[in-house]
């Protein structure tokens, strides 16, 4: 029953076009089906929007939902009972998080293809990790919940796990140079969200405190340049950055939504551009939401073949981004390529006394 | 810019604004002051890519003044109330200047919240006040009002509304709420200006007459009412009423002209029409059975609505996103009016058969009745408050 099983036993970025499609075209089709059945909210878009299956070619056309649908409500296919966990983005202030209600099965899928597609890049070897962040037990204030599972979720990948920060939020450096003195000889793993790497490893880290050096590390970042954009960062300066200050090379930024996390995007050391694997793919769409050509900038639909337990598996994001490619990588990924260009640009209020 | 305050400045401006004395409506150096304003704001290039500052310095026009002096019926015997405390809201830039060019032609002092977020069309306002105040027959008006901004603050705002006449609140239903728990001394009013609704209704009668011109003029007077704002405006109709005879041919050529105006005229960016979609799927699960009439690209949705109610207000449209629903005459609409109601835009109506609609059925909401095109021409009468009236004293001499 469960296909993801077969598909999880191939490499990851091993689907062309013409399969994927084929592959998409059924199992997309079949996730819709039950959240049609499943989700009443789902059926009831569905009905409203004059969705009829007979007419759709390809799993693309299936409707998509807008992000903020899964924030205001609670959409999910499964019984209360089977919920297994619920995820919460911690959404931008003021705002309401969004909430994914998964089951087992849903759960458990997310986890193995969070794995396929890390240890593609990391290896299978657990190595020695250091967390950007400070360990979840010491919070005083609950974490928001989709930082403390992707945390959790990526700590599978390593073993000793070291938090850099204490409790105070203050680099630890004393730990720090315990966890280089053991570990910095041979390979080992660096990972936190993209802001926290900015402002503790690019900002405050003071590099003459540091006894030994980073270059063996693998760094592993993701959630997001909001915070960033501000500081005129992006991802080749960050890079550039990290370099210069601590020799760090191996710089692994991901793409993921908690909306559909498992099948997240990894971006390529040798070619710089994020990946759809064999568990998603990307669409890129005008205002009109008409598909755009390559190399043209857009909104980014999301799929996923993950979500069972909550209809996520076609999803409308805020983000804009671009597809540079499909199938034919210098990296050697089947797929498509692409970058992010971070959120779209709010309209400028246009109220009451506009006459 | 106009710096942020804190509560000891504020009080200083109080202690300032305190001993200003009211005057009578429509002063004439105030009456000229406007008329600078609305010179120095023309004279401005910049105000050429604001749409609404163009507007504000037309409503400010010599003009326009003395229309709003001749409609206002000339009793000498009202005197403005003292000083008036604003409250203005933050998502939409301009409106603190409407409020106020009102208060001041009412004869007040005022203290007036500005949008704490940075907006260049306030900059621009404010320098043009300044400019002007600069003059030195202005001094006296110069006086007469304090522009401030600030972060939401209890204290401050509690200390201005202590000593203010009249408070008004523009903004949402929870503003309100939250600045009405602050108490006013007993003899001063609050005036607030609350969300609203409104909707259009189209008389088939006349509407199946028209020719392909006029249904083309009354598409792009829709446009002016609901696309320029984006459905922001609370005089914006969310909802079309066609009401008589229905013509589906007509109708849907109405429809496809608005569609051509937009495609024209409206740049519809990436984050409306996620927007847009996202308010499409949460309207769907708002109410049963509604469904998508008809898409002209994300330009424009039409939902049909297959019964109207209390409820019916609640459907919100935004970026051209609209409801549409038959009705056989004009009492069928009334179970759908409430308080919240606020403009009525029409075509093909005579004024007295709407004003006699609202005598008869009795009803509690529509305050303004306009014809299709002037939906946000604000004036001095709104809400349902002849501004003047309740910003004046009205002195009783037998």
């Amino acid at each position: 029953m469960n296909k993801i099983e077969n598909i999880l036993e191939l490499n990851p970025y091993s689907y062309k076009y013409f399969e994927k499609k084929k592959i998409f075209n059924t199992k997309i089709l079949e996730l819709t089906n039950i959240h049609q059945q499943k989700c009443k909210l789902y059926s009831k878009i569905l009905k409203s929007l004059k969705f009829d299956k007979k007419k759709i070619k390809n799993y693309w056309e299936i409707p998509f939902l807008p992000v903020k649908i899964f924030k205001e409500f609670d959409m999910k296919s499964i019984k209360d009972q089977d919920i297994f966990k619920t995820l919460r983005s911690s959404g931008t202030s003021g705002s309401e998080p969004s909430k994914i209600y998964l089951d087992k099965l849903n759960a458990t899928n997310q986890s193995k293809v969070l794995a396929k597609i890390v240890t593609n890049i990391l290896g299978k070897d657990r190595l020695p990790m250091l967390i950007i962040d400070k360990n979840p037990v010491l919070s005083d204030r609950k974490m928001y919940n989709a930082s403390l599972a992707a945390i959790y979720g990526f700590s599978v990948f390593g073993k000793n796990h070291t938090y850099l920060l204490d409790e105070n939020n203050e680099i630890d450096y004393e730990i720090l140079n315990n966890f280089l003195k053991q570990f910095n000889k041979s390979n080992f793993l660096v990972f936190g969200f993209t802001n926290k790497i900015f402002e503790n490893l690019i900002v405050n880290l003071e590099i003459r405190k540091v006894l030994y050096n980073f270059s063996n590390a693998t760094l592993l970042h993701g959630g997001g340049w909001k915070k960033l954009e501000k500081k005129k960062m992006d991802n080749k300066k960050f890079k550039y950055e990290l370099f210069k200050k601590m020799k760090l090379k191996k710089i692994y930024n991901y793409y993921g939504l908690v909306e559909q996390t498992g099948s997240i995007f990894m971006e390529s050391d040798s070619c710089g551009y994020f990946h759809t694997s064999n568990f998603s793919d990307l669409i890129i769409r005008d205002q009109n939401f008409n598909i755009v050509k390559n190399k043209t900038k857009g909104l980014i639909q999301l799929i996923s073949l993950l979500p069972t337990s909550y209809p996520g598996h076609s999803i409308l994001t805020e983000d804009v981004g671009e597809i540079i490619g499909q199938d034919d990588c210098k990296c050697g990924r089947a797929g498509k390529y692409f970058l992010v260009h971070g959120r779209t640009k709010q309209a400028e209020v246009r109220g009451c006394s506009d006459t | 810019m106009i710096p942020k305050i804190n509560l000891s400045e504020t009080k200083k401006i109080i202690q300032k604004m305190s001993l200003q004395k009211p005057d009578i409506p429509f002063s004439p150096v105030v009456l000229k002051f406007i008329e600078d304003l609305s010179e120095e704001i023309k004279k401005n290039r910049d105000s050429f890519n604001f749409p609404d500052l163009i507007t504000f310095s037309f409503f400010c026009r010599k003009g326009n003044l003395e229309i709003l002096k001749k409609n206002f019926l000339i009793c000498n015997n009202r005197i403005g109330k003292g000083l008036v405390f604003h409250i203005t809201p933050t998502n939409i830039p301009i409106n603190f200047a409407y409020s106020l060019i009102f208060s001041l032609l009412a004869g007040n002092n005022n203290i007036i919240r500005v949008p704490s977020k940075n907006y260049f069309q306030v900059d621009l306002i404010n320098k043009c006040l300044n400019k002007v105040s600069k003059k030195k027959i202005y001094r006296y008006v110069k006086d007469k009002f304090y522009l401030i901004r600030y972060e939401k603050n209890k204290e401050i705002t509690k200390a201005i509304s202590s000593k203010c006449d009249v408070r008004i609140i523009w903004g949402g239903d929870d503003t309100v709420k939250s600045i009405r728990s602050i108490m006013l001394p007993p003899k001063s009013i609050d005036i607030s200006f609350p969300d609203r609704y409104s909707f259009c209704i189209i008389n088939s009668d006349s509407f199946n007459k028209m020719r392909d011109f006029e249904i083309k003029k009354l598409a792009y007077n829709f446009f002016n009412d609901t696309y320029l704002v984006d459905q922001n405006a609370c005089s914006s109709p969310h909802l079309i009423v066609w009401i008589g005879k229905f013509k589906k041919k007509n109708v849907e050529m109405f429809w496809q002209e608005l569609a051509n105006y937009v495609e024209e005229k409206y740049k519809l960016i990436e984050s409306s029409a996620f927007e847009k979609y996202n308010l499409l799927l949460k309207n769907f699960l708002y109410k049963h059975n509604l469904k998508l009439n008809k898409k002209y690209l994300n330009n424009l949705y039409r939902i049909e609505l297959s019964k109207i109610d209390k409820d019916t207000i609640n459907l919100r449209g935004k970026f051209g996103l609209f409801f549409e629903y038959k009705a056989n005459n004009l009492q069928n609409i009334s179970k759908l009016i409430s308080k919240k109601v606020q403009t009525v835009t029409y075509s093909g109506f005579k004024k007295e058969k709407l004003l006699k609609f609202i005598i008869d059925e009795k009803l509690n909401g529509i305050d303004r009745f306009v014809p299709i095109g002037s939906a946000l021409n604000i004036g001095l009468t709104w809400d349902g408050f002849n501004l003047i009236n309740v910003l004046s004293r009205e002195i009783e001499i037998r």
